[in-house]
């Protein structure tokens, strides 16, 4: 890809900010990651080698009778008997004690007798963000080797809701700022262009929009369709969309009168191209401003709703629960701990990353 | 002698500037561009010179009256028709800095409009704006630079590479010169009389500067607060002028030589707000001749010596 001139110096300019280039290889990492939760943390083995077959339990479903088992439901990989039966190749003892013919098959014969071996790889976390942790302790338990960030109050992994539950910040915030900036671009960008009685409509219309309750709506809306992921992301863009129109129309209404403007109109050129070709990118600068408040102010939103009770479903790796957890169970500090980190941790990064951004398309630094 | 090919018919634009007023920019305005003349417009600044212009090339939708190109009526096309009547006319602006996206390489500006009206193939239209570049004196390793690394007379030139792209038939040149160094302007004029000499196109060149307009028109438009006050052969109109505006104006050019100087009537005031014309001429306030009666009747363009109108009623009618 060739850059221009021009945003290859924004480009020197962003790289020279230590901080920013910094933040964005960290969160890369992290959301990069996060993108394969699965094979980080999850209670199904990544491959499976039985009798000389290979299976893949992350993508695929396979019953416990595959194994040898009695069960025709899925395969529960985390108990010790399937473990038994993958790793002895189907012997049928191991319902009786596989701990030890786990530790007897590992010379490849049991008892004198030669079985098929088999084996497993893990995720170096064995807990999906909704498996239960089982053995002894009251909920939620502190860190321990298994779990490494203690359990939340039904016993759930809290590292494993974690890497869960940053995918899905990141990508909520992502997918409600991408859409509601687009939106918000073109509405902004058809105000501007046109001005006078469209202008003056469309911001009547947005001052009513924007002055609605929208978390009341949120709440409301939730009550009667039922809380799901894509409703509120719906719902989120459906009030997060006016943020950026104000500063796309102001751009736009400065642009229209430029010369280059009237020549491209003079030119017989559409009012689509003149808007996208010609304004657009002279509201750029103003545009990814404006665009990690969006971003923060997703992520802010998802949070305050979980940690009110009324965002995603309950089952939902969540970070906003977490933090609600975490003001329930006051005498279970891992969990506060975790969730303020967590989201120190993702804030600060964007805000360093886009400080960057903002920075490096400040045109007074550009044009040095 | 001559075939009329723009032609407007007491054109009018009023601006609503809010509040119930309004602001009467160009009144009553009646033209003709021949075809392969230059028509210069002159006046002072907000007199409407550059409305007009805007006009012409429909960038505003005039209040009343109407426009014809080539003998079809063109004040209320869109669409499809607009956009083909469009590669007619097109216009060279004052500033040449604005008036090229700052985004936008050389040769992409000038290919712009071929690119919008599809001619010929990808190449074709790389290789025209090629010529163009050339034939604008521009050399062609320019075509890839940005504006802001072109200076200002690059940049008309490029400014009217572009304006040349689709062989218009009328090129609108709005103070053209103005923003340049006077040393560039010269060349900028010479390319725009070599090029009307080549191609034969019409120009309508607004300027307020009239030693260029001696250099460059055919024949001139003197206008004041939206009217026209007097109209004729460039060299008629500024060697020996009727109206008396016309003369203010030019005895406000300074004069090279000692010996040549003029006896002065120098204007005094500003020009009447547009806001609130006065009753009558509109230039009265102003005049050193004006007499009541000027005060009551807007005077009419009329015929005043051979191929002069001007709009003054003391000046007879001829």
């Amino acid at each position: 890809m060739i850059l221009s001139p021009l945003n290859q110096r924004r480009l020197s300019n962003f790289k020279a900010n230590k901080r920013a280039t910094w933040s964005l290889m960290i969160f890369t990492v992290l959301f990069v990651l996060s993108l394969f939760a699965e094979f980080l943390a999850n209670d199904k083995p990544i491959l499976v080698q039985y009798r000389g077959s290979y299976y893949t339990p992350i993508f695929n479903f396979y019953p416990e009778t595959e194994f040898g088992g009695d069960f025709r439901t899925e395969a529960v990989y985390r108990y010790s008997e399937v473990e038994c039966l993958i790793k002895t190749g189907g012997l049928i003892d191991c319902f009786d004690d596989p701990e030890s013919y786990i530790e007897d098959a590992k010379d490849g014969e049991i008892n004198g007798e030669a079985i098929e071996k088999g084996w497993m790889i893990w995720p170096p976390i064995r807990y999906s963000y909704n498996t239960q942790v089982e053995g002894p302790g009251a909920a939620p338990s502190p860190p321990t080797k298994q779990n490494w960030l203690g359990t939340d109050d039904t016993k759930r992994d809290v590292t494993a809701r974690v890497i869960y539950g940053f995918r899905l910040s990141i990508l909520f915030a992502l997918i409600v700022t991408g859409v509601s900036s687009v939106i918000g671009i073109i509405a902004g960008a058809i105000q501007g262009f046109f001005g006078g009685r469209t202008d003056l409509i469309f911001q009547r219309v947005l001052e009513i929009w924007s002055s609605m309750p929208s978390l009341y709506v949120i709440i409301i809306l939730f009550a009667i369709l039922g809380r799901s992921f894509w409703l509120l992301v719906f719902v989120t863009i459906l009030f997060g969309w006016p943020a950026l129109t104000g500063v796309v129309r102001a751009e736009f209404l400065r642009a229209r009168n430029f010369e280059y403007i009237r020549a491209a109109r003079a030119l017989g050129v559409s009012n689509w191209t003149i808007m996208f070709r010609h304004m657009l990118p002279n509201a750029m600068v103003a545009t990814v401003t404006m665009l990690p408040f969006i971003m923060t102010g997703a992520i802010g939103t998802l949070a305050s709703l979980d940690f009110l009770g009324f965002g995603l479903p309950t089952s939902s790796p969540s970070l906003g629960e977490l933090t609600a957890q975490a003001k329930q169970n006051l005498q279970a500090p891992w969990l506060g701990f975790t969730a303020f980190f967590v989201y120190a941790i993702m804030l600060s990064l964007l805000v360093f990353i886009f400080e960057g951004i903002r920075d490096a398309f400040d045109p007074r630094k550009t044009f040095q | 002698m001559s075939e009329a090919l723009l032609e407007t018919k007491e054109l009018s634009k009023t601006f609503n500037i809010g509040k119930g007023k309004s602001l009467k920019a160009v009144s009553d305005v009646s033209l003709t561009l021949n075809k392969g003349e230059t028509l210069a417009i002159v006046g002072e600044s907000g007199c409407g010179k550059s409305t007009l212009a805007r006009l012409l090339l429909r960038l505003e939708q005039a209040t009343s009256g109407g426009i014809e190109f080539d003998g079809n009526d063109i004040s209320e096309i869109s669409g499809a028709v607009e956009k083909q009547w469009r590669r007619n006319v097109q216009m060279v602006f004052q500033d040449p800095y604005t008036s090229l996206n700052p985004r936008m390489i050389a040769h992409d500006a000038i290919r712009e409009p071929l690119d919008n009206y599809a001619e010929g193939t990808k190449q074709e239209r790389n290789q025209k704006a090629h010529d163009l570049l050339h034939r604008v004196g521009l050399n062609v390793d320019f075509g890839q630079r940005y504006p802001h690394e072109l200076s200002g007379g690059q940049c008309q030139r490029l400014g009217i590479a572009r304006a040349l792209a689709l062989n218009p038939k009328v090129l609108v040149a709005d103070e053209p010169v103005s923003a340049l160094d006077v040393s560039i302007q010269a060349q900028v004029l010479n390319l725009m009389m070599d090029l009307q000499a080549d191609l034969g196109i019409s120009i309508v060149f607004v300027s307020h500067d009239l030693s260029v307009v001696r250099h460059i028109s055919d024949r001139v438009i003197v206008m004041y607060l939206g009217r026209i006050v007097e109209e004729g052969p460039a060299d008629i109109v500024l060697d020996t002028p009727s109206h008396p505006y016309t003369k203010a104006l030019l005895d406000s050019v300074p004069i090279d030589h000692p010996s040549k100087r003029r006896s002065k009537t120098l204007l005094s005031g500003e020009v009447a707000s547009p806001l609130n014309p006065p009753s009558g001429c509109a230039f009265r306030t102003r005049c050193p001749v004006a007499t009541d009666q000027c005060a009551q009747t807007i005077p009419k363009l009329r015929s005043v010596g051979p191929k002069v109108s001007a709009a003054c009623i003391l000046l007879e009618s001829k």
